[in-house]
């Protein structure tokens, strides 16, 4: 058995997976609202390819001999397999719906970035260079890798609650305030129903100020639960985003006598460092929580993205792994 | 006025606001390529045909761009961040812990209302509900009917130990650039050198005297014949000569000694040996190919006095052989240690002339960063834990309990829920 073959298809494989899982979320979510069915295609879809995934890197690294984080590809691939199982840890702890339709996406987009834009000399593995001998890269790509998708997973949650209270200032403490009525009743999905199923709400007529009222606690309610959530979530993130980059430092010093050399990449990852900090202190300024720290996470989406892909198109520096030009 | 200016900067929104300029400026010097010669800047910033509309290279030499990390004004953020970081822990998270760590216990009942989380019940009694607070691992304070209980105070020690550690860092990098030194050695095989090309030394730096000698370098390749790994056999000399230490180093295995560290960081050849018709041996040196991303080497190897004959010599590796054209380019074969090739004037290839390339580097800082690197990792993690707090009062029948917690505020709610169920 060719296992070059065998992995491309299997890569392959996952991209269709992935790509039916999201249509199945997003059908879901406009069209069949409260099909338990639907919901359960897509995400058994997702375990799926999340198990080919692990497959594929696996093999990887048996047939190579060494971690199978050496290049871009199986970076990629990794943060692919990483987003997934905490979308999936994250479904199973919350019940959500739209953690996966909003997560499927990327995954998907990283998934055929990888399969479709990368030159198949780019997907090979080939032999370590001597830099990258050494047990630091496990620790410090892995890491790093772990750092990326947590983050990236909770700064969409920040930039879900930036659209779904549509730029405006949401008054969080009045949810506090109102607790009381829906107390018993904290689970994330139960708002996620009330909010986005609303037409199968079949209520008598002289219920319905109640049920606006019900509605719109609701609906504060959700917001104030993906607030939670993507701080929990860039909470846990930003220490893996310390580690790697302090992996990383402690390597750079065994292997070329330097813990930071401002190269370019090194560079962003200072500066996602910097935004998520900030991100985390700016929820413990009174009276920011919600849209202003939202912005904050927002902005932390795409300078990952920058830190992760943006900076191999400058095409210099110590990490020249996958090139783009 | 004094405690005015140090309590504006023990603010938060200063802390963000610093750290977002800290961004923002480093963001210029992945953008404009740094420590480059003025005549790069003057190619690809010209003042006519402005980049961006209003960049020129006269500019960036103004403002320092060309090394944005080494500016005074960088450097005065990056000092200000570090006063920031201290005052915040000394004018902020001191009280705040002072606090905490005092057991507040609440009196009346009028107190529960201003909590995120509170009910009253009455279903359960005051050592059943006692002992599922115990079992949810809380620490439990008790005067009479009311009730303090606490649990993840670690939480609010750990970003204490995170600003700790970001000082001891600091104070490691400043400590390392004012009295470390780097420096770069291209050494020949079998030779001895002196530490002579620093780079960069600080103002208090003493540049040991060693002499290190270069006893052997070679490349091991794969069967592809890509390179796995550079190695280079060096030993630490005293001054009389003879050898103290010894260490074969390689990529990220480097040599230490003293405090010194020696690292394998470049490689080149120099040249080649060969001997003639005659027996006579002859050494011609290689020059490197400028403008190319290959590291590959050329020389001429004439076979008449006039010099306007003979072969040119290719070479890009370390592998014993080298690759033999004629005068007019033409590929006549490859040449291997000890053998000769067929030409008109024969010659033996005796031997191939390379150089390692070490980087000799002493930190006295390194421990510091180190340190730092440690309890940051540590604290950063411990930071995630939440610290919670439950009150009590017993009032008549009636038992009166909230709660709050500094983050994970969801899953304290689902606790919460358990404890009065």
């Amino acid at each position: 058995m060719d296992w070059n073959i065998t992995q491309n298809f299997s890569s392959n494989i996952v991209f269709g997976i992935l790509l039916f899982a999201m249509i199945t979320y997003w059908i879901n979510l406009s069209l069949f609202r409260g099909n338990k069915n639907l919901i359960k295609i897509g995400k058994w879809g997702a375990i799926l390819a999340n198990i080919l995934l692990f497959f594929i890197l696996c093999s990887r690294w048996i047939i190579a001999g060494y971690f199978p984080l050496s290049n871009l590809y199986e970076s990629l691939l990794f943060l692919t397999w990483t987003l997934l199982t905490i979308y999936l840890y994250l479904e199973f702890k919350t019940k959500s719906k739209l953690l996966g339709a909003i997560l499927l996406p990327i995954a998907l987009l990283i998934n055929g970035f990888a399969n479709l834009t990368l030159s198949a000399d780019m997907q090979k593995s080939s032999p370590l260079v001597p830099a990258l001998q050494s047990n630091w890269l496990m620790m410090h790509v892995s890491m790093m890798m772990l750092s990326y998708a947590t983050l990236i997973i909770g700064s969409l949650l920040c930039i879900l609650f930036l659209v779904l209270s549509k730029l405006q200032d949401v008054d969080l403490q009045l949810v506090d305030e109102s607790t009381s009525l829906v107390f018993y009743n904290n689970i994330f999905d139960y708002y996620e129903a009330k909010v986005f199923l609303q037409e199968n709400k079949s209520s008598t007529p002289s219920e319905l100020p109640f049920e606006e009222d019900i509605q719109e606690i609701a609906f504060l309610k959700l917001l104030k639960s993906l607030d939670n959530w993507s701080y929990r979530i860039i909470g846990l993130g930003f220490p893996f985003l310390t580690i790697g980059i302090i992996a990383g430092g402690v390597w750079a010093n065994e292997a070329w006598g330097s813990y930071w050399s401002w190269d370019p990449k090194e560079t962003w990852a200072l500066i996602t460092w910097l935004v998520f900090a900030t991100y985390l202190h700016s929820r413990l300024t009174k009276g920011w929580e919600g849209k202003k720290t939202a912005i904050l996470g927002g902005l932390g989406f795409f300078v990952i993205w920058v830190c992760y892909l943006g900076v191999n198109f400058l095409g210099k520096g110590l990490h020249s792994y996958g090139w783009l030009s | 006025m004094r405690q005015n200016i140090f309590k504006s900067i023990a603010d938060l929104r200063f802390a963000i606001f610093i750290l977002l300029v800290i961004a923002a400026f480093s963001v210029i010097g992945t953008v404009i390529e740094q420590d480059q010669s003025i005549e790069t800047y003057k190619l690809n910033y010209p003042l006519t045909n402005r980049v961006f509309g209003f960049l020129s290279w006269d500019i960036i030499l103004k403002f320092g761009l060309d090394h944005v990390y080494k500016t005074w004004w960088f450097i005065t953020l990056i000092l200000l961040f570090g006063i920031s970081l201290l005052t915040c822990t000394f004018l902020q998270q001191f009280p705040s812990l002072k606090i905490a760590r005092r057991c507040q216990f609440f009196r009346t009942t009028q107190q529960f209302c201003r909590l995120n989380i509170s009910t009253n019940l009455q279903h359960l009694s005051f050592p059943q509900l006692l002992f599922k607070i115990k079992e949810n691992n809380y620490s439990i304070f008790q005067q009479k009917n009311i009730i303090y209980c606490y649990k993840g105070l670690i939480g609010r020690i750990a970003p204490i130990i995170v600003h700790f550690s970001m000082i001891i860092i600091l104070m490691g990098a400043i400590i390392g650039s004012v009295s470390g030194f780097k420096a770069q050695e291209i050494v020949p095989k079998t030779e001895t050198f002196h530490i002579q090309n620093v780079l960069n030394n600080g103002q208090f730096t003493l540049i040991p005297k060693v002499s290190i000698r270069i006893n052997d370098f070679w490349i091991a390749y794969t069967k592809q014949t890509t390179i796995t790994q550079f190695y280079s056999d060096l030993s630490v000399l005293n001054v009389d000569g003879n050898e103290i230490h010894r260490k074969t180093i390689f990529v990220n295995s480097p040599a230490k000694y003293n405090g010194i560290d020696y690292y394998q960081t470049d490689w080149n050849i120099l040249g080649l040996r060969v001997k003639n018709k005659d027996f006579s041996v002859s050494q011609y040196p290689f020059i490197n190919l400028p403008n190319s991303q290959e590291k590959i080497w050329l020389t001429w190897v004439s076979n008449n006095p006039e010099l306007n004959d003979g072969l040119t010599i290719l070479i890009d590796n370390l592998q014993g052989y080298c690759s033999v054209y004629n005068k007019v380019g033409k590929f006549i074969g490859n040449l291997e240690l000890n053998e000769s090739l067929n030409t008109e004037t024969p010659i033996v290839l005796m031997d191939i002339l390379s150089s390692t390339g070490l980087q000799i580097k002493a930190d006295p800082g390194i421990l510091l960063i180190y340190l730092g690197f440690l309890f940051l990792m540590i604290s950063t993690l411990i930071s995630y834990i939440t610290y919670s707090q439950i009150w009590l009062v017993q009032d008549k029948k009636k038992i009166f309990i909230g709660g709050n917690t500094t983050r994970a505020t969801f899953d304290f709610e689902l606790e919460f829920l358990k404890l009065v169920k």
